[in-house]
């Protein structure tokens, strides 16, 4: 239900091709998506996927290093990249008529990339300090890595998508250039355009700057999957933090199996808006939390359904806990109301349509799906949602909201806690002492 | 590659003016079946007596708390029955309420808006309601490291002036608030003929005055507020403050010193100047240095606040606890290259196409539409500013950038802000 239609083409080298012509504005974005993250790495090279996408602006043989930045500034295109459990990509924004460029900036480092030691070595310092400050020092940061980690024991999505400290310290070039070579092909990548330009003009373009490059081997099915949990699992982080905090994850389905669906619908009328379940309960009635988030993580594999939330001054962790539990529990014994239903419907149709102002949103969603299972999913996905019943949510919440699937991660204010990693004296990569990742390694 | 990409990005705008003086803006677009309604007034933070800090934010989020004739409950789920819900915001020079809906639920959300601007409750209970969670949020936001360094980094620039009121208030601000204070200040603010509508979607403009008219046109008279005090006097030494916090592995580094006010004429050359030396992401001088050449970060920027009387120029960065005076050293080295040495013709010229060619990027959604034609309002700017910026951004030389730069960017009156872990292993930094 996309408002235009989705071009597909596949190129013989197996590059899959994804396009929308769509006029509202001068404008395009290109997004280029490898089928490749953090779940097809392994221990001792944990971050690869995310270093290799830093790696991505260091330059080719025919752009060196600060060269695409300057084309780029220079047309006016902002880009960036992002890596996640299931994929990594690559995008420019521009104007409509600037999507050449875009074209050939992408094609030519899919496959001409320069490695430099001096470089890798500096971005992985870089990595490290992006790691301290999006994970060691923000108050959740640490707790939800070791969330992660407890609720997969077996499957990849156990480390996090920026890797364990150690292996940002000890991975070599010569791992992440294999990693290159394996997964930097155009059989593992799609590209999708959306914009103002035509379904033929983008074909013929890809064809120009990606089809001459060879396809590489097939990439090798990620089989693993999680064990059966058998019982509740807690675990804790104490760090100098003001308030308690609670992580609360529950095994979830993958995201192509309808009880993700249902999921997604019950997120809304759990947390979504101030008239939501959980706002009603622990923020307007009972003041037991300053906020409450989470939802559906919408996976490849089997995942979680999240509820996270920070204890008002005064007010137990245990409190907070019990009274999530009551809600979710709730939703395990009895239907939501029609009411409850209508309103949850009529906001996934509202941020349908309202995803559709953006090209860049179009392409994110368009790209996501196409990595994760079939780029259909997110044409249908709004049809999908809105065939959630009432009996749905009830099966589903009683299915998935049980103590024995539960992981409840406490983070404890402790004013003493040992710090995560304390500074590097030696800007040399150094193996490190155990100590340093207790709070994560020891549940790990 | 081509340069071919318009430069004109003209918008239809239909403006009215009720007879109470709200001035409307009204912007079709049919794209899609949706639109966006956004009520400003010019007054905000700034508005702020003495002692008074957060009154606005409380202001704000009291909003949805209920009207004259739905009670909190009642009035979410009103709201939420549209799929959307009412979004409020605090700023230094404004506050606004707005709703986006589909197009078809334009004249619930128009009613809804409407009764919540004019007939908010601001019953004492839910005053006191929001009031708790504003001093529960101020809690959590003491882990917030880059909130608590720009706070005090702006504490330390503006003395005496309401710019700065942290925009949540302190904890001792808000603890003292009085519930009636919140009627207050929306009565104090709220004026209609320093407010504007802006509806921007798919409507018919020639069909709405009417409703429009039914809907605000109830709005009572009230009297300007008095102008905020004038900014303080710059600072004529450059100091560094240090703020300890226990184990946190990295220092959040934030400098900066008072500048100009968003529609001086030289804004144009300092959004120029800016993007060459951290507002560009990964090609900004300060990104090269500390980042690509030093790996000292994961990323640096700078900026100019925009506001209506004098603004600041700031520079912020996290880095390792042992790299912090590097770091610093590093920022204030790149700003005296700055001010010493100028820009080059390479870094002027790509600015200037970036700017240009980036244009159509900002005119995408509805909302961006509004924000724009919002911020002309709220600053007195020039009609369609943005293109005019352009012109200017194309005329302007290296010794112009120079020049306003030399102007407004001053590091010997450098305010430094330092959190951090520090000990006697791993000392704070200090100034050379």
């Amino acid at each position: 239900m996309l408002t235009a239609p989705v071009h597909e083409t596949v190129l013989e080298n197996g590059l899959q091709v994804l396009s929308v012509d769509r006029r509202a504005s001068p404008t395009a974005t290109l997004q280029l998506w490898y089928r490749v993250g953090s779940r097809h790495e392994r221990p001792g090279i944990t971050g690869v996927s995310h270093i290799f996408e830093h790696l991505m602006f260091k330059g080719t043989s025919r752009y060196p290093k600060g060269e695409f930045d300057r084309l780029l500034q220079e047309n006016g295109m902002t880009n960036n990249a992002f890596t996640s459990h299931d994929f990594t990509a690559y995008y420019e924004v521009m104007a409509a008529d600037r999507l050449e460029l875009a074209m050939e900036l992408e094609s030519d480092r899919m496959q001409g990339l320069l490695l430099d030691p001096e470089e890798f070595r500096a971005e992985l310092a870089v990595i490290r300090e992006e790691r301290r400050q999006t994970r060691e020092d923000p108050p959740f940061g640490l707790l939800s890595e070791l969330v992660d980690a407890s609720v997969f024991t077996a499957h990849p999505y156990h480390w996090p998508v920026i890797g364990w400290m150690t292996d940002l310290k000890t991975i070599t070039l010569e791992d992440v250039i294999r990693y290159y070579r394996d997964f930097y092909r155009p059989n593992n990548a799609v590209l999708v355009v959306v914009g103002d330009r035509r379904a033929e003009d983008v074909l013929a373009l890809a064809r120009r700057y990606f089809g001459e490059i060879p396809r590489g081997p097939e990439i090798p099915p990620v089989l693993i999957r999680e064990p059966e949990q058998l019982g509740e699992r807690t675990v804790s982080v104490h760090k100098a933090v003001q308030l308690p905090g609670l992580l609360i994850a529950y095994r979830a389905p993958e995201s192509t199996h309808f009880d993700a669906t249902v999921l997604n619908v019950l997120e809304f009328i759990l947390l979504h808006g101030r008239s939501s379940r959980l706002y009603q309960r622990v923020i307007y009635r009972d003041q037991l939390a300053t906020d409450v988030s989470g939802g559906m993580h919408t996976r490849r594999d089997p995942s979680m359904f999240t509820l996270r939330a920070s204890a008002r001054p005064g007010v137990s962790i245990e409190t907070l806990r019990d009274a999530l539990h009551e809600e979710t529990g709730r939703l395990a014994r009895e239907p939501v109301t029609t009411v409850e239903l209508a309103r949850a419907r009529r906001a996934i149709e509202v941020d349908y349509v309202f995803s559709q102002e953006s090209n860049y949103e179009i392409a994110q969603n368009l790209g996501a799906e196409a990595c994760r299972s079939h780029w259909r999913a997110c044409v249908e996905s709004l049809e999908l949602n809105l065939r959630v019943t009432a009996e749905d949510i009830l099966r589903v919440a009683g299915e998935i909201f049980r103590p024995t699937r539960r992981t409840v991660g406490l983070l404890v204010p402790d004013p003493d806690a040992p710090s995560p990693s304390r500074p590097e004296r030696s800007r040399e990569p150094v193996p490190v002492p155990v100590q340093v990742q207790v709070p994560v390694e020891a549940e790990a | 590659m081509s340069q071919e990409t318009p430069t004109q990005f003209r918008i239809h705008v239909e403006r009215h003016r009720l007879s109470n003086g709200l001035e409307l803006l009204l912007v079709p677009r049919r794209e899609l079946p949706i639109v966006s309604l956004t009520l400003l007034v010019r007054d905000g933070i700034a508005a702020e007596r003495s002692g008074e800090a957060g009154l606005a934010h409380l202001t704000a989020v009291t909003f949805p708390q209920g009207t004259r004739s739905r009670s909190a409950l009642q009035l979410s789920e009103e709201v939420e029955s549209l799929g959307t819900s009412l979004g409020v915001h605090a700023d230094y020079d404004h506050l606004s309420l707005g709703l986006a809906t589909l197009a078809r639920d334009f004249d619930a959300a128009l009613r809804l808006l409407a009764e919540v601007a004019l007939q908010p409750a601001f019953a004492d209970d839910e005053v006191e309601r929001k009031r708790r969670d504003v001093l529960s949020h101020l809690e959590r936001r003491k882990d917030d490291l880059a909130d608590r360094v720009r706070n005090r980094l702006a504490g330390t620039l503006y003395g005496g002036h309401p710019y700065r009121n942290p925009r949540l208030g302190s904890t001792e601000t808000v603890a003292a608030l009085a519930p009636g204070l919140v009627r207050a200040f929306y009565e104090r603010v709220f004026v209609a003929s320093r407010s504007v509508l802006a509806i921007v979607g798919d409507i018919e403009p020639a069909r709405l005055i009417d409703r429009i008219e039914a809907a605000f046109g109830v709005w009572p008279e009230r009297a300007a507020p008095a102008p905020p005090p004038p900014p303080p006097a710059p600072r004529t030494v450059r100091g560094i403050e240090t703020i300890q916090k226990r184990g946190v592995v990295q220092a959040t580094i934030r400098a900066g010193s008072l500048s100009i006010a968003r529609n001086d004429p030289d804004y144009a050359a300092l959004q120029l100047v800016n993007y060459i030396l951290g507002g560009s992401g990964f090609g900004s001088r300060l990104m090269r240095s500390l980042r690509e050449e030093r790996g000292l970060t994961y990323g640096v920027y700078s900026g100019f606040s925009a506001r209506r009387e004098a603004g600041h120029f700031s520079i912020g960065l996290q880095t390792s606890l042992d790299s912090a005076e590097l770091a610093l050293r590093e920022v204030l080295r790149e700003v005296d290259r700055l001010l010493q040495d100028g820009v080059t013709d390479n870094e002027l010229r790509w600015a200037e196409r970036f700017f240009t060619g980036s244009l159509p990027l900002s005119f995408q959604t509805n909302d961006q539409l509004a924000t724009y034609l919002l911020e002309q309002e709220l600053f007195d700017l020039e009609d369609e500013f943005w293109m005019r910026d352009l012109e200017r951004m194309k005329s302007l030389s290296r010794s112009d950038l120079d020049a306003a730069a030399r102007r407004h960017i001053h590091p010997e009156q450098f305010a430094v802000v330092v959190l951090g872990d520090f000990d006697e292993t791993t000392p704070a930094p200090r100034l050379a």
